[in-house]
């Protein structure tokens, strides 16, 4: 509900703030933005996919009235809100203006709230444990689907089970497949080091270490298409929120873009120097990737062809997480989590031995994962040390600081929170999901759900 | 720490391009680097194929449609899949660059993160410092350390023979106090090879002193206008002997010596004589 009130210049055909972005295609509507008093605080160039152009003049009127009218009576209703709250008579314009701005944010995705202080401490006897026979091997990557209903994990096993999240049951599967098989039955023929769900829900990609990417939907969980193309194998796979995109990254050092749409190579992106470990994205046409031993973070800027790069870390850099369109974590073998800003090309924060030091070796425990709650302050990170810490980005992402810690058992080698935030997610396994230096045999080879309860606030 | 993952030697798709290589193009960019593998045959697309000619980009795009035009829909949804789609419909619609494409990177200050392209496959050479690399120079064939001179360098390293006789005390000192049977066994054997350094030392330090008196007298002889006195072999030969004969007495050890002499000598004449073998 983010619209401008414009005077009513021209009579009974008027517009209202639906030409927010892109070009003015009636005439009429040229005419009025050129009398426009304020201008549209959008982002740079971005499309609003969501809008409709009609192109009936009758249909345009009665629609923008119907708009009008609705938000008249939402800022009547805000005013009523804020008055009540304030118990005064006068209205301040700047509070108005202060939640459309809001709920501006909010509705595109980028409103940040600080919310990490408001978790409470986790009870562990409400902390479930999801186990399968599919499953024998240690869980390498998982994803949940936006509406946070089911979960698909995927393991060393080459196998992809969805869990349903209401039930806290498996239901359904992906085999391994091998030359056996016939070619019919579609699979993965080694480990699956990658996977990601678009964010209506609509695809489910995997990657695996046999150069393969199979796009699956997500409701069936049938096959749907094989992408071939990279010359190693996939350690990473996002799709860009809101659309059929979806980047992958290899170990052959390169970043492609595929559309799902017409299920179509788009291009490739070149730059890194050694295998690209990691790979995220927000709504923005950006990627930003982890190279490993190259000691480099990069940021693709997709329709400019161009790339930042960001130094940091002393051994390899192993996941990078979005926390918001300007920030980003990033963990390493060197034991270090860092906070990044895009403004600057070292890290803003970084904790040396975020997760401790291991005694037999001396060294600082490899951080195999982070998870970022999107658009907020809070960060998890897991290690091998037996705990998932979670973080505070506290100062304007300058500082961070331990917040709880939940005791597991295992190599963290995945964490993903819920859009909700609600739950923090993570796949355990008995190994790193990339090798096995050491083996833990104590550990389970499961998925942990741990429930996060945020404190009421008064 | 070992790397992670194998990165195999993967040949770039630059360098597939110099094996199935069509007539003479440059080694320009993203352009046709996609185009290799393509399953069209090499008949069919010749101006795609080739360079992108700057000075007539009209004429090129008609002749790109036209060829493209020509090709079954199956071979077009192939090119399409090889190139990517999005260079697909830039040739397509004959849009070359989009004008926000920046080719000069600059950034506001030096605290932000560097910008390059994200299409260029040159591989980025690092500018920390290298470790320099060591050169080494085998001093006897290095024309820098000049020639060798036996006196000079017996001259200049004298007192590591010095060294060695304080050492031998000190192993001496050492094998008295010592109860492993290995060391032992080590302490004599370093301590004798020790001894026998020290005594060629000695030897060869008498000789040069021997030499030196010969040519003292040689020079003295000149000097007093006398004709010089230079020695035959054999006449060295045997004051040695006297020599060695005089030491021998002083020290008692004569009669021993000689008659291990006499039997040694005793044994090579045996050889010569006739034997009752048969």
């Amino acid at each position: 509900m983010s619209f401008f009130i414009r005077k009513n210049q021209r009579g009974a055909k008027r517009s209202n703030g639906a030409a927010v972005t892109g070009r003015p295609k009636t005439y009429k509507e040229k005419k009025r933005l050129a009398h426009d008093d304020e201008i549209s605080s959008h982002s740079e160039g971005e499309n609003d996919d969501s809008r409709v152009y009609t192109e009936s003049e009758e249909d345009e009127e009665t629609v923008q009235e119907k708009r009008l009218r609705l938000t008249k009576e939402y800022i009547q209703e805000i005013e009523n809100q804020e008055r009540m709250r304030r118990e005064e008579q006068d209205i301040d314009k700047s509070v108005i203006a202060h939640r459309l701005k809001e709920d501006l944010l909010e509705q595109s995705g980028r409103l940040r709230r600080t919310v990490a202080d408001s978790y409470e401490k986790i009870d562990e006897a409400l902390i479930r444990h999801l186990h399968c026979k599919d499953h024998k091997q240690p869980i390498t990557c998982l994803t949940i689907s936006p509406d946070c209903q089911s979960l698909f994990t995927a393991s060393k096993d080459c196998t992809i089970v969805k869990w349903c999240l209401v039930d806290f049951k498996k239901s359904a599967v992906i085999k391994r497949v091998d030359k056996k098989t016939s070619s019919e039955v579609k699979g993965h023929k080694s480990v699956v080091q990658s996977l990601s769900i678009s964010s209506d829900g609509k695809f489910l990609a995997s990657g695996d270490l046999d150069n393969q990417i199979h796009i699956w939907d997500p409701i069936t969980m049938k096959w749907m298409h094989t992408f071939r193309g990279h010359r190693a194998g996939i350690t990473g796979l996002v799709f860009r929120r809101g659309t059929h995109t979806l980047y992958s990254a290899s170990m052959d050092r390169t970043v492609k873009i595929w559309n799902l749409d017409e299920m179509s190579y788009v291009e490739t992106l070149l730059g890194h120097q050694d295998a690209i470990t990691s790979i995220d994205a927000l709504n923005k046409e950006r990627a930003i990737t982890a190279g490993g031993r190259d000691n480099s973070l990069r940021v693709w800027k997709i329709p400019e062809e161009s790339q930042l790069i960001f130094n940091g870390h002393q051994g390899s850099i192993d996941c990078v997480r979005l926390i918001n369109e300007d920030h980003f974590v990033s963990c390493g073998d060197d034991g270090m989590l860092s906070l990044w800003g895009s403004q600057k090309k070292k890290p803003l924060c970084s904790v040396a031995g975020a997760h401790g030091m291991d005694a037999s070796n001396n060294q600082a425990f490899w951080i195999s994962s982070v998870a970022a709650l999107t658009n907020t302050d809070l960060i998890a990170s897991g290690s091998q040390d037996g705990f998932i810490r979670l973080w505070k980005c506290g100062d304007n992402f300058r500082t961070l600081t331990p917040l709880l810690s939940v005791p597991i058992c295992g190599f963290v080698n995945s964490l993903a929170f819920s859009s909700d935030g609600k739950m923090l997610i993570a796949g355990l396994g008995q190994e790193h999901r990339l090798g096995r230096w050491w083996r833990n045999g104590s550990a389970k080879n499961e998925i942990v759900i741990i429930p996060l309860k945020q404190r009421e606030t008064s | 720490m070992s790397k992670k993952w194998q990165v195999k030697n993967i040949v770039e798709e630059a360098s597939d391009i110099e094996e199935t290589e069509e007539e003479g193009k440059n080694e320009e960019s993203s352009e046709e680097d996609e185009l290799s593998g393509l399953d069209i045959p090499e008949t069919k697309l010749p101006v795609l194929r080739s360079i992108h000619n700057e000075r007539n980009e009209d004429a090129d795009k008609l002749a790109i449609r036209e060829e493209l035009s020509a090709l079954t829909f199956e071979e077009l949804q192939k090119l399409k899949e090889k190139i990517g789609s999005k260079k697909f419909n830039q040739t397509l619609t004959g849009v070359k660059k989009k004008p926000q494409v920046k080719t000069d990177f600059k950034r506001a200050n030096p605290n932000r993160p560097r910008e390059i392209s994200s299409k260029s496959r040159k591989i980025e050479t690092k500018v920390a410092v290298q470790v320099p690399k060591v050169f080494r120079s085998d001093p006897r064939f290095d024309n820098l350390c000049g020639e060798f001179r036996e006196r000079s360098f017996y001259r200049n390293y004298d007192f590591v023979n010095k060294m060695k006789e304080d050492e031998v005390k000190k192993l001496k000192e050492e094998l008295r106090e010592e109860t492993q049977p290995r060391r032992i066994e080590k302490i004599k054997y370093l301590i004798q090879r020790m001894e026998n350094q020290i005594r060629a030392v000695k030897k060869r330090k008498l000789e040069e002193e021997k030499q030196e008196e010969e040519k003292r007298i040689t020079i003295e002889a000149l000097k007093e206008g006398k004709s010089p006195y230079f020695a035959t072999k054999w006449a060295r030969k045997e004051r040695d002997l006297k020599e060695k004969f005089e030491t021998l007495k002083e020290e008692g050890r004569l009669n021993q010596y000689m008659a291990k002499k006499r039997k040694h000598n005793a044994q090579r004449d045996r050889r010569h004589m006739p034997s009752d073998h048969y």
